[in-house]
């Protein structure tokens, strides 16, 4: 039985570090990307927009399908977390093949075998009895660490690049686990504040108080230079300090970070609209104010009106839903209720700012439901400004940042560094030296060289010195 | 003189360096083993067009090198002129018209550096072909050639960190994009030593494009969107279109190194990588709407 679970156990090693898999999934993880870019993800886009855009139906299918948040359907999960197993798997496998290499013994070649080397030279003549000491230490002097065993000097250097690439696979996968945990444990919200508003986080033992906010442009301009909101932190009841954000320049605090991400006008939230009202047959009842989702009564014609919502930049959607298409003030549209004492509702409409807007609608109202008892205009509105908000905790973060450091040094260490090694036979009256680096790298040859260069000082220089490849096209 | 003059004789330096680049790859002789990377031999003549043999490719080299001085006038100009508008000093890398600058300026000095190293002159014509392109677009009334002071988002020093690392590894990646497609284009006519240094031009440049690449799309991408949005990563379609282009790169040095694919088949995917870095730059300000759409 063991034995059975042993072979699944292989297989599914097997499976899990073979590179087809990953490249599979990789290549799945760029598709579904590329889908994902192509439908706008619910995370910035509203409902009416995807009605607007697709069609009722078609909304509905593509919610069906999860494609509206294809970055969270168990599907493209599902490939992600095979993904970081693939990963895992591969890193434990090239580890493992890492630790082999480091531990292998760096042993003596015979001359015959130092000449086999791509790069190798030899010297002939009588030899002083302190030139090993003296190549020792020019090899010592170039960072190369040296043994000697019987006559030969073993120097070799950087074997550790060889986890380089190890190190930068384990460090993806400490940013994955960072975001991981950032996702679980983290929240994020997105706050519409008013001038002294208090807000007060989820899980946190204290609120924040609004106190001001403000844009600033740019001298001469009307463009935006900055926006800023001065903040206060308040731990029961009391203040505990005050700082002013600004974009790129969050407040952080116990774990939470506060950012000035964005600063407009409250039009849907809370527009002051100025309405006025007429009866059907053109009696004027007057101008009156009120906040969206307020109201107010007229006494005199026992009715009570109610400012049901504001849009900035009215637009009807394929199934005449009503939302805005922008956040200015394009063609503002009140939604108005219209109930007698009593709570019954007499009428409901829109009322436009703009005139083509309050005719048309008025005509095809007309014509839809008939005459209505009263007539409304948009005459007037002003609404608040506010500051956007987003506030997020986020445990992930060290993690990410510390695994993003040796994601880029495991990378440079990798590229940059080759592990070099480098005999030298010291004979009776021959040297022979011969080096090489791991996977041969062009840079060798220059290093290789210099090494000679400095070697050529110490050694006997009566002796033809053999060009390397010429020796080595002879002697094969 | 403003930028824009500097930036205009940029696009002309730089068409006739791609004109005698052009000249030098095909009206020279087939490169034999021991001059590889001048000319392919198209032209098929045996002595050298007009003047002797390597003029052209030197007069390429020249005026390329004397083009990327005006490209450094023309950034060093501008970068003066958003600092009075924006009274903020940043690389003028803040909207299209000035990463394309950048990109302009980036793909011959780095390209110069490989030329040099390399003594590869066939890429000549693709490299200032691109930067060509690049700047003649940025150029072209297409393009809004305003200085705008900063929006609020972009004044962070991660924006130079960010623009200038990714652009950077782009450049690089231009550059094995070139030599990739070269290496498409001339796949029977060229000698095969020249092949072998074109796979290996765009092998190499890969190899330092990514990590570079790496830091500034990846890491200060993400640090930065930490930064100014409060989350690393969001799935933004920019950030997604970079991660793309990034799994392509990835995917070529795995199949290098894994499968030893070599030549055409690394070269299809260089070609395909740049075209995905070029998507992330382009069609996702253009086609697709996000966050990240400044340039």
């Amino acid at each position: 039985m063991s034995a059975f679970f042993k072979e699944i156990a292989q297989d599914l090693y097997r499976f899990f570090t073979s590179i087809t898999l990953a490249i599979v999934l990789i290549s799945l993880i760029a598709l579904f990307s590329f889908v994902g870019t192509l439908i706008p993800q619910e995370a910035f886009t509203r409902e009416v927009d995807y009605i607007a855009r697709f069609g009722f139906e078609g909304y509905q299918i593509l919610k069906q399908l999860q494609l509206t948040n294809i970055f969270g359907s168990w599907y493209f999960l599902f490939v992600m977390a095979l993904f970081t197993l693939n990963l895992t798997a591969c890193t434990v496998k090239r580890l493992r093949a890492s630790w082999r290499y480091w531990k292998l013994p760096m042993l003596a070649l015979s001359p015959e075998a130092l000449q086999r080397l791509e790069h190798w030279r030899s010297w002939e003549g009588p030899i002083a009895p302190e030139t090993a000491q003296r190549i020792e230490r020019v090899l010592q002097r170039r960072g190369y660490r040296v043994r000697r065993e019987s006559s030969q000097l073993l120097a070799e250097k950087w074997r550790w690049e060889r986890f380089g690439i190890d190190l930068f696979h384990i460090a993806l996968l400490v940013v994955i686990f960072g975001g991981l945990a950032t996702m679980l444990w983290g929240f994020r919200t997105f706050e519409i504040a008013h001038k002294g508003s208090l807000i007060q986080l989820p899980g946190a033992d204290f609120q924040l108080r609004v106190n001001r906010f403000w844009s600033e442009n740019y001298k001469d301009s009307e463009r935006v230079m900055d926006w800023h909101t001065e903040l206060t932190v308040i731990e029961n009841g009391r203040e505990v300090f005050t700082q002013t954000i600004e974009v790129n320049a969050p407040l952080r605090y116990k774990g939470y970070n506060v950012y000035q991400s964005a600063f407009g006008t409250d039009w849907q939230g809370a527009a002051n609209v100025t309405l006025a009202i007429s009866r059907a047959d053109g009696t004027e009842l007057g101008e009156f104010t009120s906040t969206v989702n307020e109201g107010f009564e007229i006494p005199n014609e026992k009715i009570f009106v109610k400012v049901g919502a504001f849009l900035p930049d009215f637009a009807l959607t394929e199934n005449l839903i009503a939302y805005s298409r922008t956040q200015r003030l394009e063609n503002p549209g009140a939604y108005i209720e219209i109930f007698d004492l009593n709570g019954t509702r007499l009428m409901r409409t829109w009322a436009f700012a703009r005139t083509d807007m309050q005719q048309f609608w008025e005509s095809s109202m007309a014509r839809v439901s008939g005459a209505s008892p009263y007539r409304v205009r948009l005459v007037g509105m002003t609404a608040p400004e506010f500051t956007g908000l987003q506030i997020t905790k986020d445990p992930g973060r060290p993690i990410v940042y510390f695994g993003f450091l040796f994601v880029v040094l495991g990378l440079l260490v990798h590229l940059y560094f080759k592990h070099q090694q480098i005999w030298v036979y010291l004979g009776e009256n021959r040297i022979i030296i011969g080096g090489m680096a791991r996977n041969r790298p062009r840079a060798f040859v220059h290093e290789f060289e210099r090494l000679l260069k400095e070697i050529e000082q110490i050694v006997p220089k009566e002796e033809p010195e053999p060009c390397a490849t010429l020796v080595s096209s002879s002697s094969t | 003189m403003d930028s824009t003059f500097f930036f205009y004789l940029t696009a002309i330096g730089y068409f006739i360096s791609f004109v005698f680049y052009l000249l030098h790859l095909i009206g020279e002789p087939k490169g034999t083993a021991k001059t590889v990377g001048t000319g392919l031999g198209i032209s098929a003549t045996t002595t050298p067009w007009l003047i002797k043999q390597t003029t052209w490719g030197t007069l390429a080299t020249w005026s390329t090198a004397i083009t990327v001085i005006f490209s450094t006038v023309a950034m060093v100009l501008r970068t003066i002129e958003i600092a009075r508008v924006s009274e903020y000093w940043t690389l003028p890398v803040t909207n299209t018209y000035e990463t394309l600058a950048f990109f302009s300026w980036a793909i011959p000095l780095v390209y110069l550096f490989f030329e040099r190293r390399y003594k590869i002159k066939v890429i000549g014509a693709m490299v200032t072909g691109l930067s060509f392109i690049a700047v003649a677009l940025a150029s072209s009334p297409l393009i809004s050639s305003e200085v705008r002071p900063l929006v609020p988002a972009l004044q962070s020093y991660w924006l130079k960190l960010h623009v200038l690392f990714t652009l950077g590894g782009e450049a690089f990646f231009a550059i094995a994009f070139g030599a990739a497609l070269l290496f498409l284009v001339l796949q029977r006519r060229a000698s095969v030593e020249t092949l072998k240094l074109l796979d290996n031009v765009s092998y190499k440049s890969i190899a330092i494009g990514f990590p570079l690449f790496t830091l500034g799309g990846i890491v200060f991408g993400a640090v930065w969107a930490q930064h100014a949005w409060g989350r690393y990563w969001g799935w933004d379609p920019k950030e997604t279109w970079m991660l793309i282009s990034w799994f392509i790169y990835a995917l070529y040095l795995h199949v290098r190194v894994k499968w030893g694919w070599r030549d055409a088949k690394t070269a299809w995917l260089a070609v395909l990588g740049f075209a995905v870095c070029m998507f992330t730059w382009w069609g996702v300000n253009y086609l697709l709407s996000g966050l990240h759409s400044y340039g």
